[in-house]
């Protein structure tokens, strides 16, 4: 389990990253590693180039500015959950981040490595999606934004193009009003998850659901918004049966996946439901707490 | 820049002394650590980053050593099981693990070590419910945990945390105060 | 015994200093002058013929020495078959690499040597092998069925073994019977996952014609014996040297073909080389276990006695008998183990042993008995249910009572002592049962569904030479123990076993400290190099704590006699009158004479002219012990589970063992080989199960797909000890390493089927039990949410 020979490449700026890329047929940016390294190992990935990124100063900076967190490509998921003020800002993040593996993983793992991997089972693309998130890509035609919604195109696969780079996330801090909660069922802490789900809810004056996100994780091929829960909510008291009806709806329209090893479809869809009901529950009690 | 399969040159600090050593861009951390500079006590269990007993802590972060390449760690702090104590002595954690027999075939014995130093330097007090879940990425096959948990909520009450040895020189001497109080 | 009495104390284990201070030796630790690394080329695919293998690309790549093949190496190695005098066993020929035919994926194909251990990898990559693929046997029943493709076409069969088992008129049992009740279960295929994979660093001395292998083994003088007759060498010429081993439980107690492959590669290239097995390589070619398919019924009459057991027992063996040991040790324990600590008058089983394209079936720690264990169990609970007995009831109506002691089993094991029945009782109220309803309602309101569920046991530890040895392998049941006391009246112990975390140095200190008289302080062990030690089984099936402590004692007793025929001499008393405590001889009822013992040793050694020329002078003494045909330990487990009623998720959060194995020598590293041994069990009723596609791929090959137990997972257990010395071992000790991963999968499973039957949901009848196993159960019960 030795990855095949690279060559490695130290970039200290974007245009040095982006000039490295684009001199390889086969080039791969190195972030945290945490998921590039294992599939290298296993020679599932193979590429000629690895671009070492983490030590570029102008994507080591995260920062909040006008309700949205800026997190630089360099910046790894344990300084983020470490952070006094984005775990002020952003609570949602801080309990995603900490359902990643293990904290010697999220270490060196960076939260743009993850959406750039596009795991279907991780949390962080469904964060971004469930709250509306970009992701700033770098190429050599310029920067551009891409919507959560069309950045993972499938599984292991997303919008970048070839030679270019995930340079920041942007997230969009919940605002007040709404509640927000995070879930998922593993076999074992750390395990990629059997079923997940990011969900918001924002409540009106009169107690009513001025809307709903729902995103799931690790039951399809890429992260999808629940999208029949969401109606089920909208404009609804979101009462328990509300609820109830959301969480039946959860997986409408949702092409689940399944395997032998650790869950079948089946499993995912139910367990899931079951999830997404505690999960609601648990952002409508955030949302009536915050209003 | 590197070329594939050229070994280039590695400088690092390693429990406190500075190191100099080559490694291929694939060499990983773990690799480095055992076969260029000698350093063995870091263990490789899976090369997948899910067993933990490669552990290392690199710049004051306990982290996976299969996960990094050893040219990622240049210029880096490293520390490993080997500068736990001082020569002849024995840190509150080994020390802990010793009286609690938190091992038994020692193999994901240094990854825990420093997963539990790291996590000791993060707060002292840990319940034992949230120290389980936050060793859960070590995985030991041998003690069934429970010792592991004692020794570790043990160092972390004699602080453990704070770094340096007990002092207790000759403690590591394998046949000296085994029949020690229980 | 002089009664300094360090047998019985948790001393500190004197192997820790070193691996807490990360100065352990394991193979991989270790590096020879001109070491080259091996990479080895194995099959993707899990049945074909080798149509052709052309290793030019990778002979030619750079950093390559050598690439090998089943061709390069015939005549340098001889094949095997892992057979053992079983009445009409099979089994094919193995050679070291698979020639002609592959049977299972990751069977060694070729071998590459290189200078590094990625350049070998990358050269593998260029070996090129034309596999035809055949159809892979892949479910053991459906290979016995006519016309299925066979595993070993040579042997015309799948079926390795068949054998019925047992003793009593069954037919009359379940005639006579108020109550028949049956189970059908599955239990998941398992390997061991130690820490350390395997690995070996073979060196060859041209000049001397010696092998010096390093390797992580449990069996080092087996090998000796074995690698010198497959390689042609003589057995004075094969060193095994093993330090310290990162865990074995059963799976590193063979002849692997990849190992001695890299020996004979070694020999013939004449370059010392290095194998360090990757995780990827042992989930595709470590031994594998307990992958069980049983159909068991039990007779009971309407109090709920026993009248009679029957069981059909499938063994799915995979594709090769592992030689030494064989693959039918497993099959054979889950048939004869079954009745267990119960009075069953009569018992039926009825045992098939099946190749397939999978890794090969070998021992695992506990051999057969957590299926064997798992399927009376939950017989017992079916039955209890049968009947509105409760389960603790059903039990204590049938397990063994003092006064049936001996026993004889229906299956003709002798347990010759234990408290069967008080181990029930201990545990119940350790257990606190009293408290239960309180547990229940919280854990309800938390909307989980709280099980309670009992194991009763016995763990057949330390087995005699009628094991394997008696059917034609090299495993002995007899230790021995060379103990020399020094000049200085220190006192060096070389250990013909080694251990691999069982902390063997330590307890063997302790014996020879406590039989010899001296303090424990002044023993040194050594162990782990055929060159240096005396004879050793290895460590398997517990038998350590019976057998080497029996020979370390004899041979710590034999010195301490000498000790005292001298200072007799020397202090012109009667030998009978004299004691050697801590290390000073006294006389006794002569308080003021005490005469240190390196003051008599020294004399041993450098003062022989003070003796008369017909004393016997050496301090030095092997002893040997191979005990009786085997201990029975006993206990009892309770697990404590909740179910998760959303998504199916078990955790364990309650944990009782009481455990009788005899005498206990150090009871901390007993209580680490039970907590060990409970967290494997636990991971095999719940988590850990090694799956193929229906093409025979392996689905778990990353520790990602095959889940061990986390920190998380295991809870903290309460441990117990009765201690009935055993009548017919030196120190009255009993084997125990396996018998938590004996009890464990038992109690953990009828505790999650007490839970759904809680919920009015029927049980689960496999393992690991997974989480939409449970949901299943739930969706299915009339009385379901």
């Amino acid at each position: 389990m030795k990855p095949a020979p690279f060559e490695y490449v130290r970039a200290d700026t974007v245009p040095e990253a982006l000039a490295a890329l684009g001199g390889a047929d086969d080039a791969r940016v190195l972030a945290g590693g945490q998921s590039l390294v294992p599939i290298m190992a296993l020679r599932l990935a193979t590429p000629e180039v690895l671009v070492d990124v983490s030590r570029a100063p102008e994507l080591r900076e995260h920062r909040s500015d006008g309700g949205v967190l800026t997190v630089g490509a360099g910046v790894t998921d344990r300084e983020l959950e470490l952070d006094a003020g984005v775990r002020a800002a952003h609570p949602l993040l801080v309990r995603t981040l900490s359902l990643i593996a293990h904290p010697e993983i999220r270490a060196r793992g960076t939260l743009c490595g993850s959406l750039a991997h596009a795991d279907p089972a991780a949390e962080l693309p469904a964060l971004l999606l469930a709250t509306d998130g970009e992701v700033e890509v770098a190429g050599d035609a310029g920067r551009r934004r891409v919507p959560a919604a069309e950045f993972v195109t499938g599984p292991f696969t997303t919008a970048l193009a070839d030679g270019e780079m995930v340079v920041a996330a942007h997230l969009p801090l919940p605002g007040p009003g709404s509640g927000w909660a995070v879930d998922e069922i593993a076999r074992r802490p750390g395990d990629y998850a059997l079923a997940g789900v990011v969900c918001g809810v924002e409540l009106d004056g009169a107690g009513r659901c001025a809307g709903a996100r729902v995103a799931l994780f690790g039951v399809a091929a890429t992260p999808v918004r629940a999208h029949g829960a969401e109606r089920v909510l909208d404009g609804a008291v979101p009462d328990d049966a509300a609820l109830d009806a959301a969480a039946a709806a959860a997986f409408d329209g949702v092409d689940v996946i399944g395997d032998e090893v650790h869950a079948s479809a089946g499993y995912r869809r139910r367990a899931g439901a079951a999830l997404v009901r505690r999960a609601l529950t648990a952002a409508v009690r955030a949302a009536g707490e915050g209003a | 820049m590197t070329v594939a399969g050229e070994p280039v040159r590695v400088r690092l600090s390693v429990n406190g002394r500075a190191e100099v050593g080559l490694a291929e861009p694939r060499t990983t951390l773990a690799e480095f650590l055992r076969e260029e500079l000698g350093l063995t006590g870091t263990h490789v269990g899976c090369e997948q980053g899910v067993c933990g007993a490669c552990t290392v802590v690199v710049d004051g972060a306990a982290v996976r050593g299969c996960l990094m390449f050893a040219v990622q760690a240049d210029g880096r702090a490293v520390e490993t099981v080997e500068g736990l104590a001082a020569e002849g002595g024995m840190h509150p954690l080994q020390r802990a693990f010793w009286d609690a027999q938190a091992l038994q075939c020692g193999f994901c014995t240094p990854g825990l070590l420093m997963t539990a130093l790291v996590a000791l330097r993060e707060r002292p007090e840990w319940t034992r419910e949230a120290l389980r879940e936050r060793l859960s990425g070590n995985l030991c096959r041998c003690t069934g945990y429970s010792t592991v948990l004692d020794a570790v909520l043990a160092a972390g009450r004699a602080g453990a945390g704070d770094g340096g040895d007990d002092g207790s020189a000759g403690a590591g001497a394998p046949a000296s105060g085994e029949a020690g109080p229980r | 015994m002089t009664g300094t009495g360090y047998v019985g104390r948790a001393v500190r284990r004197r192997e820790d200093p070193r691996l807490l201070a990360g100065r352990g030796r394991y193979v991989d630790d270790v590096t020879e002058p001109r070491q080259a690394y091996v990479a080895f080329v194995r099959s993707p695919v899990a049945s074909a013929r080798i149509a052709r293998i052309d290793t030019s690309a990778a002979r030619s790549a750079p950093d390559v020495l050598a690439v090998l093949t089943a061709d390069d190496l015939a005549g340098h190695c001889s094949g095997w078959r892992g057979l053992l005098s079983w009445p009409g066993m099979v089994a094919g020929e193995q050679t070291a690499l698979a020639t002609g035919v592959v049977r299972h994926v990751g069977e060694p194909v070729a071998l590459v040597v290189a200078t590094g251990r990625g350049p070998a990898e990358d050269a593998a990559e260029l070996v090129e092998v034309d596999y035809e693929e055949r159809p892979a046997v892949l479910d053991p029943v459906a290979a016995l069925e006519p016309g299925s493709p066979l595993v070993h076409e040579e042997l015309g069969t799948n079926l390795c073994f068949a054998s019925p088992f047992g003793s009593g008129d069954v037919d009359a049992a379940f005639a006579g019977a108020d109550t028949v009740v049956d189970v059908t279960v599955r239990t998941g295929r398992h390997t061991a996952v130690a820490l350390e994979t395997r690995g070996i660093l073979a060196a060859f001395d041209r000049d001397e014609r010696t092998l010096t292998v390093r390797i992580s083994t449990q069996a080092p003088q087996m090998l000796q014996t074995l690698y010198a007759r497959l390689l042609g060498l003589p057995e004075n010429s094969v060193r095994v040297i093993t330090e310290h081993v990162g865990g074995a439980f059963g799976m590193k107690a063979f002849v692997y073909p990849d190992e001695i492959a890299v020996a004979a590669a070694a020999m013939l290239l004449d370059r010392p080389l290095k194998w360090t097995q990757d995780r990827y390589e042992a989930m595709q070619s470590d031994t594998q276990a307990r992958d069980e398919r049983v159909t068991a019924s039990l007779a009971l009459t309407a109090d709920g006695r026993i009248l009679g057991l029957r069981s059909q027992v499938v063994s799915d063996a995979g594709a090769w008998s592992m030689y030494p040991r064989g693959c039918v040790t497993e099959g054979v324990q889950v048939a004869t183990i079954m009745p267990g600590p119960y009075r069953v008058p009569a018992v039926a089983a009825d045992l098939r042993v099946v190749y397939t394209n999978k890794a090969p079936l070998a021992v695992y720690r506990a051999v057969g008995h957590p299926p064997a264990i798992l399927v009376m169990e939950l017989l017992m609970d079916e039955a209890a249910r049968a009947l509105g007995l409760a389960p603790d009831e059903v039990r204590r109506r049938n397990l063994v009572r003092p006064e049936d002691l001996p026993y004889t089993s229906a299956t003709g094991n002798v347990y010759d002592s234990g408290s069967h029945l008080e181990s029930l009782e201990r545990a119940v109220a350790l257990l606190g049962p009293d408290g239960l309803e309180e547990r229940r309602r919280d854990a309800a309101a938390r909307g989980r569904l709280l099980g309670v569920g009992l194991a009763a046991f016995v763990e057949l530890s330390a087995p005699g030479a009628m094991f394997y040895g008696a059917k034609g392998a090299p495993i002995t049941a007899h230790d021995q123990v060379e103990v020399t006391l020094q000049p200085d009246g220190s006192v060096t112990v070389l250990l013909g076993t080694p251990g691999q975390g069982q902390g063997l140095h330590t307890t063997a200190a302790q014996v020879v400290a406590d039989g010899l008289g001296v303090p424990l302080e002044a023993v040194r062990v050594v162990s782990g190099d055929t060159g240096v030690v005396p004879h050793g089984s290895g460590v398997w099936a517990s038998r350590s704590a019976v057998v080497s402590a029996g020979a370390a004692h004899a041979a710590a007793v034999e010195v301490r006699g000498r000790v005292l025929a001298l200072a007799g001499h020397l202090l012109e008393a009667d030998p009978a009158d004299l004691e050697l405590s801590e290390g000073v001889v006294g006389v006794r009822g002569v308080p003021g004479t005490r005469v240190p013992v390196h003051e008599i040793a020294a004399v041993a050694y450098w003062g022989t002219h003070r003796l008369p020329p017909d004393l016997e002078v050496g301090l030095g003494a092997v002893g040997s012990y191979a005990g009786p045909p085997y201990t029975f330990n006993n206990g009892t487990h309770v697990a404590v589970v909740e179910v998760e009623r959303a998504t199916g998720l078990v955790r364990v959060v309650d944990y009782v063992v009481v455990e009788d194995c005899g005498v206990l020598i150090n009871p901390d590293i007993v209580d680490g080989q039970i907590r060990g041994g409970v967290a494997q069990g636990l991971g095999g009723a719940l988590l850990e199960q090694v799956v193929h596609d229906p093409n025979g791929q392996p689905q778990t090959s990353t520790m990602l797909d095959y889940l061990v137990p986390t920190a998380y997972d295991v809870p903290d257990i309460r441990i117990e000890h009765i201690q009935t010395p055993a009548p017919t071992t030196t120190l009255g000790t009993k084997g125990v390493g396996e018998a938590g991963t004996a009890g464990a999968p038992a109690a953990v499973h009828c505790a999650v089927n007490d839970a759904l039957a809680r919920a009015g949901a029927g049980g689960v009848f496999r393992q690991p039990i997974r989480p939409e196993d449970v949901l299943d159960a739930l969706d299915r019960a009339p009385a379901s949410r």
